[in-house]
């Protein structure tokens, strides 16, 4: 069943330069989608129009096959939940508080003990029973964004849109947070910046440049060599883990080696 | 660390329990020192008085009473509640700290309209003609420093507060020139204006004070959940299913009316939207349903307290209220400023 299509999505900015180029893509439910690209690819503004935070010049956008913008915003928040990146929250707000603005779009429809049910379910599925009652002020990084997803599970929500949930975070707080994001029921469409994490999470991976789609595939497909030594400038390296025979992927930078040994050579020549 | 919070009915009852001591202490305290059995007699009327065994008040004790200080201390308090909420909104919509309802001008607009009524037209309108006039003035400065915000809202909340400086000197610089150029007494009215007092409160004209109390008190039942939106950030906030660029308007326009027929009353009683909001947030917490409750009833107390003072101080001199709650306010932002706040 297709949850979220778009057709011919173009968007030019301010200086009118285009920054998505007849964006065209369908998910499926249950799907996880990853979508990577360079800086400035237009990842995030792709985000954006999927979360209907911005409208595109042209084309559209369907959620269950109804054009987004005709969506009622407090429904199209009972569908939908975004996890947006680096937010200014009231550092005053508690765990609790914050998981608890989640359940906003379900203020007509839904009875405070259910509300207090699915609030009580995120704060436990995220694993921030013990900081309920503290301060958002006094959270690391990784516990910050974790309240983050809380307070979007709280929604309970059909889709997810991830925009850069590992930002800032330190390796384990990464592999935690998409791990966690995998386990839940939700189909997901995250953007992501670090690579090696894609593999993992995502069964599908988007690959944007300059407002377009160059492959969209399972990860095995769209991350081949090639695209990524042709969209990222990086070289890959397939090898198998020596104890579980896993299949993993290395990244690294081209020659970088090489020519710091040359210029070496150079100079104490 | 966990936080510390007060159960949000407890402090409703201790506020309200100061606000029912302070109102008739308010009442019987003044250049007229009047005992509490006097008022309660005058409350009473003179035949339920005898039968309570109480001397009935005379005539003049009872007007002073009921046509006064009574109005005067139900203005404070409206006028109090209704100042602390609208900076509790105003904060949320700026996520500022330093914002307060007299963020737009609103002040030096107000003296303005006052004192171009005196220096310029006269007294047309009767007893009406300086209340319209400072209505009509803080709401042009308003409107002006609205235009500007609305044209670049998308460039992030802190240009309101620009705004605001800026068309506040401009009707400063107003003020002053009409001041220097013609009547002295215009001098004394700027003093009311920036100052502040509730000796203008009469029957006649606090409809005004609940009219704006209400609205202020209509908006945030509607709205209180996009207002708990607007915490996450704006983003999360759209996300949620709030527009938030809308709700700031709405907030700004709610806040600029409420604020202009307070000032056009009262004049200008600074500091009470300011600190009042960050007590309740650090009692009962950020969310509005409870916040902004709080707030209108530290901020009816406050003012209240603050008008007691300002009276008996100088007595029989009354101070203007917005020296006593300047000076709170000062020594509240230097705590403020020395308390880190992590973001």
């Amino acid at each position: 069943m297709t949850l979220l299509s778009c057709s011919k999505l173009v968007f030019k900015d301010s200086k009118d330069q285009i920054l998505l180029d007849h964006v065209s893509l369908e998910v499926q439910a249950g799907e996880k989608v990853a979508i990577v690209g360079p800086n400035g690819a237009g990842k995030s503004i792709l985000q954006k129009h999927l979360s209907g935070r911005l409208n595109p010049a042209m084309g559209e956008i369907k959620l269950h096959d109804k054009s987004l913008s005709a969506i009622p915003p407090l429904k199209r928040a009972q569908l939908m939940a975004v996890m947006a990146q680096s937010e200014q929250i009231e550092p005053l707000l508690s765990v609790a508080e914050y998981v608890s603005l989640g359940r906003i779009p379900h203020q007509h429809s839904s009875k405070a003990k259910e509300d207090n049910k699915q609030i009580d379910r995120a704060i436990k599925i995220c694993g921030l029973e013990k900081f309920k009652d503290q301060t958002i002020q006094t959270l690391s990084g990784g516990e910050r964004q974790r309240t983050s997803l809380a307070r979007a599970i709280a929604q309970s929500p059909e889709l997810l849109l991830l925009d850069e949930p590992t930002n800032h975070l330190d390796l384990r707080a990464r592999a935690d947070i998409l791990k966690l994001v995998k386990g839940l029921p939700s189909t997901v469409i995250a953007v992501l910046h670090d690579l090696s994490l894609v593999h993992d999470f995502a069964d599908r991976v988007i690959v944007v440049r300059q407002g377009k789609i160059i492959s969209d595939g399972p990860p095995s497909e769209s991350l081949s060599p090639a695209i990524v030594r042709d969209v990222f400038g990086m070289e890959t390296l397939d090898v198998l883990h020596p104890v579980t025979g896993k299949p993993l992927r290395v990244y690294e930078a081209p020659h970088l080696e090489t020519n710091i040994q040359t210029e070496k050579e150079f100079t104490y020549a | 660390m966990v936080i510390r919070r007060f159960p949000f009915a407890l402090v409703c009852v201790a506020a309200g329990l100061v606000l029912a001591v302070a109102m008739p202490y308010g009442i019987a305290t003044g250049s007229t020192a009047i005992t509490f059995e006097t008022v309660i007699a005058a409350f009473l009327g003179p035949d339920l008085a005898t039968s309570f065994g109480l001397e009935p008040a005379n005539k003049p004790m009872t007007k002073i009473i009921l046509d006064l200080r009574l109005p005067r201390m139900i203005l404070a308090a409206l006028v109090g509640g209704g100042l602390a909420v609208v900076g509790g909104l105003l904060q949320t919509a700026t996520r500022n700290d330093l914002a307060d309802p007299f963020l737009f001008g609103l002040s030096s607009g107000a003296a303005a309209g006052a004192v171009f009524v005196i220096t310029v037209t006269g007294d047309f309108l009767g007893i009406w003609t300086l209340p319209i006039a400072a209505f009509l003035g803080g709401l042009l400065s308003a409107s002006v420093v609205l235009i500007l915000v609305t044209r670049t809202i998308h460039t992030g909340p802190e240009r309101l507060i620009l705004a605001g400086l800026a068309v506040s000197f401009l009707f400063t610089a107003i003020t002053n020139y009409l001041v220097f150029a013609g009547d002295q007494r215009a001098a004394h009215s700027v003093v009311f204006w920036s100052l502040g007092g509730l000796g203008l409160a009469r029957w006649e004209t606090i409809g005004f004070a609940i009219a704006s109390f209400s609205l202020l008190m209509s908006f945030f039942a509607f709205r209180r959940r996009p207002l708990d939106a607007l915490l996450a950030g704006d983003d999360t906030a759209h996300s949620l299913g709030a527009d938030p660029k809308e709700i700031r308007v709405e907030i700004f326009v709610v806040c600029a009316i409420s604020t202009g027929l307070f000032v056009a009353l009262v004049g200008v009683i600074g500091f009470v939207g300011l600190m009042i909001p960050h007590l309740a947030r650090a009692v009962v917490g950020p969310l509005h349903g409870a916040m902004l409750i709080v707030c209108a009833l530290f901020g009816a107390a406050l003012v209240v307290l603050s008008d007691i003072v300002s009276r008996l101080l100088l007595a029989p001199q009354e101070l203007p209220i917005g020296v006593v709650t300047a000076a709170l306010g000062a020594i509240f932002v230097i705590f403020l400023v020395t308390k880190r706040r992590v973001h």
